[in-house]
């Protein structure tokens, strides 16, 4: 989604020009939040103020999820038919893979260090130990999230 | 009901704060959130909801705020779920994009990110273990030959994914083809 915006604020529209739209990008990508909500949010203000950026917002947000509340709906009336029972039962497992694959297309970057091969092997086992520890107590994601930043600050240049 | 709309807004306002690494990030956060913290959806509706979600396009939050919020509130709820998603950081980066592009220096913050991403992985990697003894039905059904039918689908679907890109909607509509095909619900 992120190439797209960018032909829409850079090729179609010249709201900013490359360097800027990357600048951008590198602010959106490092603050918390959906990053295409945060850049069309921006750019709506950008160019038309605060009505602008409810609009884009809208704009990027509204297709799909009108889409999403038709499909849910129909959902919610035909899953407990048979054959809904039966496509749901098919579905499920691709649901594992498609999460899998959001995970393994995530790693690299969870992955990436600057100190070699031991780097990547001690940033595997603080994965290996968020897991365990998320998997068997009860502390919420958050919590995991504010302890990754400690330990990241903390070894700053280390790993 | 006004009182669920807010609380749905406050939900997602604190999955986007804490959402470091883009939508997937988030999933984890909003499983969380609507099964865990406010009982709003059983595992197995969260699950199919990021089916439908994953075989659209549109950003991956928005859709799951607006599928949830709906749910739990009709179209009040849809919206004040969106918002709860999207405002809070998006005021974040108004205020601190001048801050940000003006000191170069963010290796603190760089630093932090990089201790995040791993439990991202770690939290993506939990919400598959967890739903996985369901959606591969362990322990439920005939046995024997067609009980490894659900693994061989993810296995499948995981080298379709990864492998050649195949787009979401590819999966989930063979998936659901190879469901009703051999009866897997029954």
């Amino acid at each position: 989604m992120i190439p797209l915006i960018r032909t829409e604020a850079v090729d179609t529209y010249h709201w900013v020009d490359e360097d800027e739209f990357m600048e951008i990008y590198a602010v959106a990508s490092s603050l918390p939040g959906p990053i295409a909500t945060n850049l069309a949010g921006f750019f709506g203000r950008r160019m038309a103020g605060p009505l602008g950026s409810l609009v884009a917002l809208l704009g990027l947000t509204l297709p799909s999820g009108v889409a999403i509340v038709a499909l849910g709906g129909l959902y919610q009336a035909t899953k407990d038919t048979p054959l809904v029972r039966d496509a749901l039962a098919g579905i499920r497992p691709v649901v594992i893979a498609l999460l899998l694959g959001v995970a393994v297309t995530f790693a690299p970057r969870a992955l990436a260090t600057t100190k070699g091969t031991i780097g990547v092997w001690l940033r595997a086992a603080f994965i290996a130990v968020a897991f365990l520890v998320a998997a068997f107590t009860d502390v919420h994601p958050a919590i995991l999230i504010v302890a990754g930043a400690i330990v990241g600050l903390a070894m700053r240049g280390r790993w | 009901m006004l009182g669920e709309v807010f609380a749905l807004f406050v939900s997602f306002a604190r999955v986007t704060l804490f959402g470091f690494g883009g939508g997937p990030s988030m999933i984890p956060l909003v499983r969380a959130e609507v099964v865990e913290g406010r009982g709003w959806l059983t595992p197995e509706v969260f699950l199919d909801a990021f089916a439908f979600g994953s075989a659209l396009p549109g950003p991956i939050v928005t859709k799951l705020a607006f599928f949830i919020g709906h749910h739990v509130a009709g179209w009040p709820g849809a919206f004040a779920a969106l918002l709860g998603a999207s405002l809070p950081t998006l005021l974040l980066m108004l205020i601190v994009i001048g801050l940000l592009t003006r000191a170069k220096d963010n290796k603190a913050l760089g630093a932090a990110i990089g201790g995040i991403r791993p439990i991202v992985v770690a939290l993506l990697l939990l919400v598959a273990w967890d739903f996985a003894p369901a959606a591969l039905r362990v322990g439920v059904g005939a046995g024997g030959l067609v009980s490894l039918l659900p693994w061989v689908v993810a296995a499948v679907s995981l080298v379709a994914t990864l492998k050649f890109k195949l787009h979401p909607v590819v999966l989930i509509v063979a998936g659901a083809a190879v469901g009703m095909l051999f009866s897997m619900g029954s």
